[in-house]
């Protein structure tokens, strides 16, 4: 998710909080007689609803509410990072790039063939202004966390070497399975 | 492209392709008039359907070297590099494929190729670029302008260690999403809905629907006893909502092995490796676990002594637990068959 919408949530529920504490605190207030008016009236109004440009008005300012709700809410999807970076190296001669995601899911594939780990998989994600790398591995409810740890962090330093961008973080996400798959040892040898 | 030097690790003997695969290379050289009797011409001949690179030789014959060809050597020289990883297009595209346009006696390329892991991109990608430059212009004599590498895909499937690791930088720590996007939720749907309401009286200001218009009704307010509740809960939904607008991101995880900050385990997760830890300890028949970031509760189903068991499990437990930070307080419950 984007920090500009989490940005404009925020100004939007503070202004919609300080508006209901505004209105509650007024209602009290005017309950209690500490405002002066004692009758508050408005409308109805027929000039407006009559005039020429009215439904104009109202058609348009109707349609761009719309769209700019459709577009608030589409911005509260998850953000795909585009994979595809140049590489270092391109010139006139050519240029160098590759795809990030391929070489993060390798690497996430790399390290599930370490004992205890079942699975990886890899992309890259946008967290909280970071260009990560986000390996996801599911791993054996009996694994040595000891073992994992090591695998993780000599992957993540090998991802490291491969891409070689300065601006890309690293983060292993362990999930355990519920039931373990591993081969039981046999009782009788 | 000017540089004709050999890369220090080519991989390629240019004239082991050709003879290889020359049946590959069907059409790319012909000699056009020496059978067919023609007289040999000193300019291009007439029909010449694709972009070719043709080398007229007098009264010796014509080389017409096709696109297709320069294609063919690029991607068999990429197939030999050692990096280079061949994807079969059966299973999606087949890979390492190239793209050459030829024009006169220069050619620009493209090549998309897999690499295997752990060989590092943008060295890879600069050496095949050198080394299919290399194979193109020994081989066919034409100058390359520009060679585009892109590493579309990176195979894992044969693993080995690299010989230089790097250093990773690790990301911040995986947090929950944050709790406003809630009231973003709700003022996106609320901005949709007044559109639509706004919609509704333009329908009804054009009589394109039957109905009075809602915005011009009129309202009369005067101080009533309604009021104090409303206003009370008015207020306290402001509260919550500034609360709620302001509450910083949950953490989600627990970090394994130390302060490195790379790996990281749900509390859901912790609770399991618990329940798997504790299902070792003798006596113990079922065991169902709930983590939260502090704590693991764990009930304990035994036919052994609950004492023994209890100071069993949690001691398997917390040397299970020992690697992940926070360390969560395990409380165990036993419950006798």
């Amino acid at each position: 998710m984007r920090r500009g919408v989490i940005a404009l949530d925020r100004v939007a529920g503070t202004v919609v909080a300080l508006g209901l504490l505004l209105a509650g605190g007024a209602m009290l207030a005017w309950r209690y007689g500490e405002l002066p008016s004692d009758r508050i009236t408005a409308g109805p109004w027929s000039a407006p609803t009559t005039a020429e440009w009215w439904p104009w008005a109202t058609g348009a300012g109707g349609v761009v509410a719309i769209l700019l709700g459709l577009w608030w809410l589409a911005r509260h999807l998850p953000r795909r990072v585009g994979g595809r970076f140049a590489l270092p190296g391109g010139d006139r001669s050519g240029r160098l790039t590759a795809d990030a995601h391929s070489a993060v899911d390798a690497a996430a594939q790399a390290l599930a063939r370490t004992p205890g780990i079942r699975d990886g998989s890899g992309q890259v994600v946008a967290d909280r202004g970071q260009l990560v790398a986000e390996l996801t591995c599911t791993i054996e409810p009996t694994a040595d966390l000891d073992t994992v740890h090591s695998a993780a962090v000599r992957t993540a330093a090998e991802l490291a070497t491969v891409v070689a961008l300065p601006t890309i973080h690293t983060r292993v996400r362990l999930r355990v399975a519920r039931t373990d798959k591993t081969t039981p040892l046999p009782r009788v040898s | 492209m000017a540089d004709h030097s050999t890369p220090g690790a080519h991989p390629l003997a240019p004239s082991d392709v050709l003879l290889e695969h020359a049946d590959e290379l069907v059409g790319s050289t012909t000699d056009a008039h020496a059978s067919d009797g023609l007289e040999p011409v000193d300019g291009p001949a007439s029909g010449v359907s694709e972009p070719s690179a043709i080398a007229f030789g007098g009264d010796r014959g014509r080389l017409e070297i096709t696109q297709r060809a320069v294609e063919r050597i690029v991607e068999i020289t990429a197939r030999r590099h050692p990096a280079v990883a061949r994807q079969s297009a059966v299973l999606g595209r087949g890979l390492p494929k190239a793209r050459a346009v030829v024009a006169g006696q220069r050619v620009s390329l493209h090549l998309e190729t897999a690499i295997t892991w752990p060989n590092p991109l943008a060295d890879t990608a600069t050496n095949l670029r050198q080394t299919i430059t290399t194979a193109v212009e020994d081989l066919t004599g034409l100058g390359v302008d520009r060679a585009d590498i892109t590493v579309t895909a990176v195979d894992a499937s044969q693993v080995s260690t690299s010989t230089a690791p790097g250093e990773a930088v690790a990301a911040k720590q995986p947090v929950g999403g944050p709790a406003v996007v809630w009231v973003g939720f709700v003022g996106a749907f609320a901005l949709v809905l007044a559109g639509c309401v706004a919609v509704r009286e333009m329908a009804v200001a054009t009589g394109l629907t039957d109905g009075a218009s809602w915005l011009a009704r009129g309202f009369e307010l005067e101080p009533a006893g309604w009021m104090v509740p409303s206003g009370i809960f008015a207020a306290v939904v402001g509260v919550l909502l500034l609360v709620v607008t302001f509450k910083r991101r949950r953490r989600t995880h627990h970090a394994v092995g130390g302060q490195d900050g790379l790996v990281w385990l749900r509390s859901a997760d912790v609770a399991r490796l618990a329940c798997d830890s504790a299902r070792q300890v003798d006596s113990v028949t079922a065991v169902a676990g709930r983590s939260r970031r502090k704590r693991v509760n764990l009930t304990v189903t035994t036919f052994g002594e609950p004492s023994r068991v209890s100071t069993d499990v949690t001691a398997v437990v917390e040397d299970r637990l020992r690697t992940i930070t926070p360390v969560p307080q395990t409380r165990i419950a036993v419950r006798e068959e």
